[in-house]
């Protein structure tokens, strides 16, 4: 382990090129060849799912930092559209029989929100590829939307099956429920259980409309979001409350200076008549002896929403400017939260979910070709590619995998360790190499990691002995890793290329 | 319980209870099923007069206790809380003091409770989401309300789709004595396709619907989702298509209540305006009040519809047949050969079956072995670092901790193996037949497995893991445990599994076997030995039983499955083959008593639609 941020995958690609020339021709080859180029890909594939009307076009334009996604009040995105930065502003069309065709965007770059624009009948389009030239994604990760769940459109498929082609999943919810519980369920099943709590993670969305719809949600929100995280924990990792619309808003680059001009008017206009107006939506856009216009206020609405107008209303009279103003907003949103766990579960592991990912379907292939076709020649192909995934498997940064179950464990108190062990655990977990692992600290000398490796063995095995089940469990997986961090580090360089050639080299 | 003020003979009572005798007539003499029948009984047995119930229902987070609090003038009387807050069901009625009752399960009398506690006895903790109390069957509250008093009882239901287990239930076992709906949806997002499927399980003997959409208060574009809910209406459910639809805000009424109360009558008229009450109150009023007898009769007649219209397109079809017709044979026949391919010996689903048992059974006792070694380990280490009076006193412990643990993992993955093979035969039938037929063979697996109870929780102190084991398995043995779990999973193929790893007497012997320790004074290698050998020699050959077992049992069960609606099938087809030898002045005998039975069934229907346009609302179109 170089501490590289492509072993994982390089691995793997080098498993596809050894079975490809082994397999014979016809959908295993093309379904390998599909999973190295993949590989090869840098980006990491990060879903966006949820039931109807969730909020998930809206996020999608938050993290992207562009209004790009079609947006409304009911049913919008029918179609599977992926985002990413390009080297020019366009939509790819791909259609079910494979034809492809461009088409370009809104002006200024976005989905259309005529589905005629793009060129063929909706039931024929497979899903649209969205490139622009500069958004906040920045290539580590591309955004696929999906069409809501639970729809009586019935497109639930449709989402189900980009949704198991991804590596990491952003799970949205109003309210969370038993239908979004059964669909988590049901995407682990199609994903054949790969999406766990290890790469999903639940947003609480809409959250200015809990209650009222007035005044400020967050003690609400926190609270919600604290009891779902528990009752929907292994299926995902934590349930983050957000301000969809403040985010897109406070983000993106529809908010100009005009716009803050018209939150200075709103501001002037006597508090008593602004709480008045806003009481509910319509009573704003009726608000006709207010200091905007009818299309202002329109404007005000769509941009920020009842809450996120009186954000900006008590900045603006705190004496912000538009930088200060998308500030608060920012703060108002809770965005940075959703892209802090974006960051340290998804783009931090990102190699691990991506080999995670490709392994899974690795397997899936194999159990596929042999069931087609049981003849000596496939399965010794299949043979071989199973002994390569299963040696892949047993990388430690793999094993690393197994231990998030055990953050989520501590997390939700099912595991119950004395405080230095549980930072052990912590650490072990979320490492990026073995010193780090083991709390050594950058570029310690191997010396001091094996010994580090050593103690913590000791004490793992410690644990392992104790009566609880689920520590014993996490206590095994943690020493294991220990081990293996020991005789690599033992080993010295020779054996870090010895992991390259699956662990023949080292003792065990 | 009927109110004499209440009663009064509605028109036509003695036409639809005429009608309903008919149907009963018809269904004892010519339908050996005694559903319908007891159905149609149960529809009439409701026709005495009292006031109308209206229950609402919706999914969870729609606002609808907020509704009936509005409506009744009395905010905060039901619990209204940021995330799910009902738990149980309510009645709201007319009473001239206010007033609760709370009826705990197995008490038929109820007990007086104050108002302010209703939320204890009915709502949620909002935080851990677990009912306040867990005994408690309904509340009923009693206010005066003028709405109310115009012939009206309330009842508000916990929402459908959360995540508590059981408030589906309590909805619709609350829906048997229902005399109308009101369903309720919210201007966040149009119906959703779970939302439509509550709909037309609770509207099974309903006639009247009434729709509301709320909270139109903070939903600016409400406007577009009721327009979007009337299109989907009419598209997907068009029963409902004419129903009427009312829009408000619950929050606009209690301010204009508050207001109104306070004296400033200028922002109660605004606020009262703005929040759509008064015609939903006129609607209740004038359809459902007065009308409660009608709604009655009306859901009798629709009961009676529903359950002779199946009826009636089966004897179409028989008709079809005697009348010979050609493509309903090959309908039949392509039908019966599906089947004979599923109940084939080399069926795909078999061999699924076999291989994923083999699977199954590999990784059990790979599982099981590995759990074996590690116990070994634990013990040398154990054994290596503490002195012989502490190893006697705690080695029995821990041994029989670890072997209990060790039962719970292999019944556990047992349990998850089951589960993961039933979806892939489940699948692998679909395959071959496709899903119609695969949902005729199969009753609805999610639900019952979602609802699987965790079968072991770590209890806070880890020192209590023996007591837990005692606690949760009575004292006649692990076995009971394993059947009383894996019967809550019965799933598609109810497998009645009698003893999983039945592990009592192993256990019974390790208890003896500590005191023999207790006078042997520490001799653990052996004590260890011996029980090690014990494990492995009697557990494997249990895991391969109880695999076989399983996988025989469903695959008898899905045979028996298949072989019964092949059985249905071939019936059918002699049927038909029958007809087709017949004599042909034999079959013009057949047609023509079949075609008066026909005859008569068409009658009690039309009778019945007649009716049921009668009862309906003014400006209604009736369905069915």
């Amino acid at each position: 382990m170089n501490g590289g941020r492509r072993d994982l995958c390089d691995l793997a690609v080098g498993l596809c090129d050894g079975v490809l020339p082994l397999l014979p021709p016809g959908p295993p080859v093309d379904a390998v060849g599909a999973v190295r180029s993949r590989l090869t890909e840098s980006a990491l594939r990060i879903a966006v799912g949820g039931r109807l009307n969730a909020g998930k076009s809206t996020l999608v334009n938050a993290l992207l930092g562009r209004r790009l996604a079609a947006t409304a009040s009911t049913e919008c995105t029918m179609l599977v559209a992926w985002f990413r930065k390009g080297p020019q502003n366009r939509i790819e069309v791909r259609l079910a029989d494979g034809r492809r065709h461009c088409v370009s965007g809104r002006p200024g770059g976005g989905v259309p929100y005529d589905v005629t624009r793009l060129g063929a009948p909706r039931e024929q389009i497979e899903e649209i590829v969205v490139e622009v030239t500069d958004c906040l994604a920045t290539g580590e990760y591309t955004l696929v939307d999906t069409p809501g769940m639970d729809s009586l459109s019935g497109l639930d498929d449709v989402a189900m099956r980009v949704l198991a082609r991804t590596d990491a999943l952003l799970y949205v919810m109003p309210h969370p429920g038993a239908g979004d519980l059964e669909a988590l369920e049901a995407l682990r099943r199609q994903a054949g259980a790969r999406v766990t709590a290890i790469n999903a993670v639940g947003v609480l969305s809409r959250i200015d409309e809990l209650g009222p719809g007035v005044g400020d949600p967050w003690v609400d929100a926190r609270r919600i979001g604290a009891t779902y995280t528990r009752l929907l924990s292994g299926k995902v990792a934590e349930v983050v409350p957000v301000v969809g619309l403040l985010a897109q808003t406070a983000l993106g680059d529809g908010f100009t200076e005009r716009d803050t001009a018209l939150v200075r008017r709103l501001a002037g206009a006597g508090a008593g008549e602004l709480d008045l107006a806003l009481y509910s939506p319509d009573d704003f856009r009726r608000w006709e002896s207010g200091p905007l216009t009818a299309e202002e206020r329109e404007r005000m609405l769509d941009l920020l929403g009842r809450y996120g107008i009186a954000v900006a209303v008590a900045a603006v009279r705190a004496g912000a400017g538009t930088g200060t103003l998308l500030g608060e907003l920012r703060r108002a949103s809770g965005v940075d939260a959703l892209l802090d766990h974006v960051q340290r579960r998804f783009v931090a592991a990102s190699d691990r979910l991506r080999a995670t990912a490709a392994l899974g379907l690795l397997e899936e292939i194999a159990a596929a070709a042999i069931r087609a076709d049981p003849s000596a020649s496939t399965r010794t192909a299949v043979d071989c590619l199973r002994q390569g995934v299963a040696a892949v498997r047993q990388h430690p940064m793999l094993r690393q995998a197994e231990l998030s179950a055990a953050l989520e464990d501590l997390a939700s108190g099912r595991l119950l360790l004395p405080e230095g062990q549980a930072a052990a655990l912590i650490a072990l977990a979320t490492g990026r190499d073995p010193a780090e692992c083991l709390g050594c600290g950058e570029g310690a000398a191997p010396g001091r990691v094996a010994s580090a490796a050593a103690a913590q063995v000791t004490e793992w095995r410690r644990v392992e002995s104790g009566p609880s089940r689920v520590a014993r469990r996490h206590a095994r997986t943690a020493r294991v890793l220990c081990e293996e961090f020991y005789f690599a580090a033992e080993a010295g360089p020779k054996g870090r290329r010895g992991w390259k050639r699956g662990r023949q080299s080292s003792p065990s | 319980m009927s109110d004499p003020q209440y009663h009064r003979q509605h028109p036509s009572e003695s036409d639809v209870l005429g009608l309903a005798a008919d149907a009963l007539v018809f269904l004892e003499r010519d339908v050996r099923d005694a559903g319908p029948a007891e159905a149609i009984r149960a529809e009439v047995a409701r026709v005495s007069s009292g006031a109308a119930t209206l229950v609402v229902v919706g999914e969870k987070k729609r606002g609808k206790s907020s509704l009936i609090n509005a409506l009744i003038g009395c905010p905060g009387l039901l619990p209204v809380e940021v995330d799910v807050a009902t738990g149980v069901h309510l009645v709201v009625r007319h009473a001239d003091k206010p007033g609760a009752r709370a009826f705990l399960d197995g008490d038929a009398a109820g007990q007086e409770i104050d108002l302010a506690e209703i939320a204890e006895y009915a709502a949620l903790d909002p935080v851990s989401q677990v009912a306040h109390r867990s005994d408690v069957h309904h509340v009923e509250v009693g206010v005066p309300s003028p709405l109310l008093a115009a012939g009206l009882i309330l009842v508000d239901t916990p929402g459908v789709g959360g995540l508590t287990s059981g408030h589906a239930r309590i909805t619709m076992a609350a829906l048997n004595r229902a005399d109308a709906l009101v369903f309720v949806v919210n201007g966040q997002t149009e119906l959703t396709a779970s939302e439509l499927r509550f709909l037309v399980q609770a509207t099974e003997r309903i006639a009247e619907v009434v729709f509301v959409l709320t909270q139109t208060d903070k939903y600016g574009d409400w406007r577009t989702v009721l327009e979007k809910n009337r299109r989907l209406l009419a598209e997907h459910a068009p029963r409902y298509a004419s129903a009427p639809w009312f829009a408000v805000s619950s929050r606009a009424k209690e301010d204009a209540d508050t207001a109104a109360r306070a004296g400033r009558d200028e922002a109660a008229a605004r606020l009262l305006e703005r929040s759509g009450f008064a015609s939903l109150e006129a609607a209740l009023t004038t359809r459902i009040a007065e009308r409660s007898a009608e709604l009655r009769l009306a859901n009798c007649v629709h009961v009676v519809l529903s359950v002779l219209a199946p009826i009636a397109t089966v004897d179409q079809r028989r008709l079809r047949s005697l009348a010979q017709d050609p493509t309903l044979k090959a309908d039949v026949q392509s039908r019966r050969e599906a089947l004979h391919r599923l109940q084939g010996q080399d069926a795909a689903w078999r061999k699924q079956l076999a291989k994923s048992s083999r699977d199954l059974e590999r990784r059990l006792r790979l599982g099981f072995q590995r759990n074996v070694n590690d116990l070994r380990g634990l013990v040398d280490e154990k054994v290596a670092t503490s002195s012989a009076k502490v190893l006697a006193a705690e080695l029995p412990r821990d041994l029989e901790a670890a072997v209990e643990a060790i039962w719970l993992d292999l019944d556990g993955a047992a349990r998850q193996g089951m589960t993961d093979i039933v979806a892939e035969v489940e699948r692998e039938c679909r395959l071959e037949v496709g899903a119609e037929m695969v949902a005729e063979l199969t009753v609805t697996r999610p639900e019952r497995l979602t609802a699987l109870p965790t079968l072991v929780a770590t209890a806070p102190d880890n020192r209590g893991f023996l007591g837990f084991m005692e606690r949760f398995m009575p004292a006649r043995g692990a076995g009971i445990v394993t059947a009383a779990v894996v019967s809550a999973f019965t799933g598609s193929v109810m497998i009645p599994l009698a003893a999983g790893f039945g592990m009592a007497a192993l256990l019974s012997g390790r208890r003896k076997r500590r005191t023999d320790l207790m006078r042997v004074r520490g001799d653990a290698q052996r004590y260890t030995g011996r029980l090690i050998a014990e494990l492995t020699t009697e557990i494997p050959p249990q895991i391969t039983a109880t695999v076989e077992e399983m996988s025989d049992l469903m695959a008898k069960q899905i045979t028996a499955l298949i072989t019964e609606q092949r059985g249905y099938l071939e019936a059918e087809l002699a049927y038909l083959q029958q007809n087709l030898d017949t004599a042909a002045e034999k079959l013009a005998q057949q047609r023509e008593q079949l075609q008066l039975r026909l005859a008569e069934l068409n009658g009690i229907i039309g009778r019945g639609r007649e009716a049921a346009s009668l009862l309906a609302s003014p400006g209604e179109v009736p369905a069915g």
